[in-house]
C-alpha cells in the first residue's frame, strides 16, 4: 500500500499531501509532495528538492518540518518498497 | 482551450471554467451561440441524456443544421453511451471521448486538468484491455499514452496491483489498483520519450553522464547489474561510475537491448 504522510488538519483542508507509492521514478528515492495538479519530489538522500520547479516556495514550512520529523519513517518506507535502491545505498554498485 | 461543463446541477448550467470564476450562462442561445462562437473548447458532460436534451432545447434545432459546427471542439462524456447515441454528437464535436465514470475523474477534477498548465503530464481516463494486456490513458492535452501492465509490478514490500479496482487519484498524477498506487509521473518519464527530454532541458543541475543515466535507467527497469546476459556486471559497475567514459559501441547495444530501448535512448533517462 502506497504510503501517506499522516498531515495536521489545516495542512489536510489545504489538499496537501505526503507520499511514497508503489510505483515512482526509483533514481533518486524521493517523496512526492503533492497539491492538486502539481506535485514536488524531495530527494531522501541530499534533503532538498529535486526540481526546480514548481517552486519549492510554494511548499509549507509547517510541512517540511513534519517531513523532516518524520525523516527516518519514510526512508524506512522508501527501503521496504525499493530495496534495490535504498536511501542509504552507495551512488554506484560494486 | 476553454471548458464548458455542461450538467444538470440546476436546470439548465452551463460553466464557462476559462473564466477566474465559474460563469454561469443563460439558457436561452448559450450552447448554440457557444458551438459557434468558440473553435477550441473542450465540453464535458457526466450525462448524454440531460446533454442530448439541452441540445434540443435550443431556439433552433441545431441537431438538425450540424455539419458546419465541427470545429476543434472536443465533448468528454464522462458514463456509458450505446453505440446508437453517439452519431448526433459525433456530428456536431469533432472529437467524441465516452469514459467509463468508474476509471475517470470526476467532472470537477476533469475540469482542473484539462485547464492546468501541466495537463499532458495528468491523467484524466484509462481503459484496461485485458486481452493485449495494456492500458490506455487519456492525458489532459488529449493524447494517448499506452503502457503494458506488466509496467505494474509488486513493490518491495508484497502490495500487487489490483487491475479490477482501476481508478484515477491526485488529480490525475497517481492510478490507483487498489491498494497499489503508481505515479503517473514515472510512466512518462518510461514510456514517454518527449517527456524525457522535456525534463532533461529542466534538470541541467543533475547529472547527465552516461553512467548516471544507465544507473537511473537500469534501476527504473528493475535491473541488477547482473541482470545483462551479455555485458560483464563489473563492466556494468564501471560505466555507471564514470571509469569508462565512452564505452565501446557493441558494449552500448547489448546493455540497450537488454533493456529493451535503443542504445541512444540510454543518455535520455
Amino acid at each position: 500500500m502506497a504510503y501517506s504522510l499522516p498531515l495536521s488538519i489545516s495542512l489536510k483542508a489545504q489538499g496537501w499531501k505526503v507520499k511514497i507509492r508503489d510505483r515512482e521514478r526509483v533514481e533518486p528515492p524521493h517523496v512526492t509532495i503533492i497539491r492538486g495538479t502539481q506535485a514536488w519530489r524531495w530527494s531522501l538522500r541530499q534533503r532538498h528538492f529535486l526540481d526546480a520547479t514548481p517552486s519549492p516556495r510554494q511548499v509549507p514550512s509547517e510541512l517540511l518540518q513534519l517531513i523532516s520529523e518524520n525523516y527516518d519513517l519514510l526512508v524506512q518506507h522508501w527501503d521496504a518498497k525499493y530495496p534495490e535502491n535504498k536511501v542509504n545505498n552507495s551512488e554506484s554498485e560494486a | 482551450m476553454r471548458t464548458f461543463v455542461v450538467s444538470e446541477h440546476t436546470s439548465f448550467q452551463i460553466s464557462d471554467q476559462a473564466q477566474s470564476k465559474t460563469t454561469i450562462l443563460r439558457p436561452h442561445n448559450a450552447i448554440d451561440s457557444l458551438l459557434h462562437q468558440v473553435s477550441d473548447a473542450i465540453w464535458i458532460s457526466n450525462d448524454f441524456d440531460f446533454l442530448l436534451s439541452a441540445l434540443r432545447k435550443q431556439p433552433r434545432p441545431i441537431l438538425e443544421r450540424q455539419t458546419h459546427l465541427r470545429k476543434n471542439t472536443v465533448l468528454f462524456l464522462r458514463g456509458e453511451l450505446a453505440s446508437s447515441k453517439r452519431a448526433p454528437l459525433e456530428s456536431l464535436f469533432k472529437m467524441l471521448i465516452v469514459a467509463p465514470e468508474a476509471s475517470t475523474l470526476s467532472l470537477d477534477e476533469a475540469v482542473e486538468v484539462f485547464n492546468a498548465q501541466n495537463a499532458a503530464n495528468l491523467i484524466v481516463s484509462g481503459t484496461l484491455n485485458f486481452r493485449s494486456q495494456t492500458l490506455a490513458l487519456l492525458r489532459g492535452n488529449l493524447e494517448k499514452l499506452v503502457v503494458p501492465l506488466s509496467a505494474f509490478k509488486i513493490s518491495g514490500d508484497g502490495v500487487a496491483p489490483r487491475f479490477d479496482q482501476f481508478q484515477i487519484t491526485d488529480s490525475g498524477q497517481t492510478l490507483s489498483f487498489g491498494n497499489y498506487e503508481a505515479s503517473v509521473e514515472s510512466l512518462l518519464y518510461e514510456f514517454d520519450a518527449n517527456y524525457r527530454r522535456q525534463i532533461n532541458v529542466e534538470k541541467s543541475k543533475t547529472d547527465k553522464r552516461l553512467g548516471a543515466c544507465l544507473r537511473r535507467l537500469r534501476l527504473q527497469k528493475g535491473f541488477k547489474q547482473s541482470d545483462f546476459p551479455d555485458v560483464d556486471e563489473r563492466e556494468i559497475g564501471r560505466i555507471e561510475r564514470g571509469e569508462v567514459k565512452t564505452p565501446r559501441l557493441r558494449t552500448l547495444q547489448k546493455i540497450a537491448a537488454a533493456l529493451g530501448i535503443n542504445p541512444e535512448d540510454i543518455q535520455t533517462y
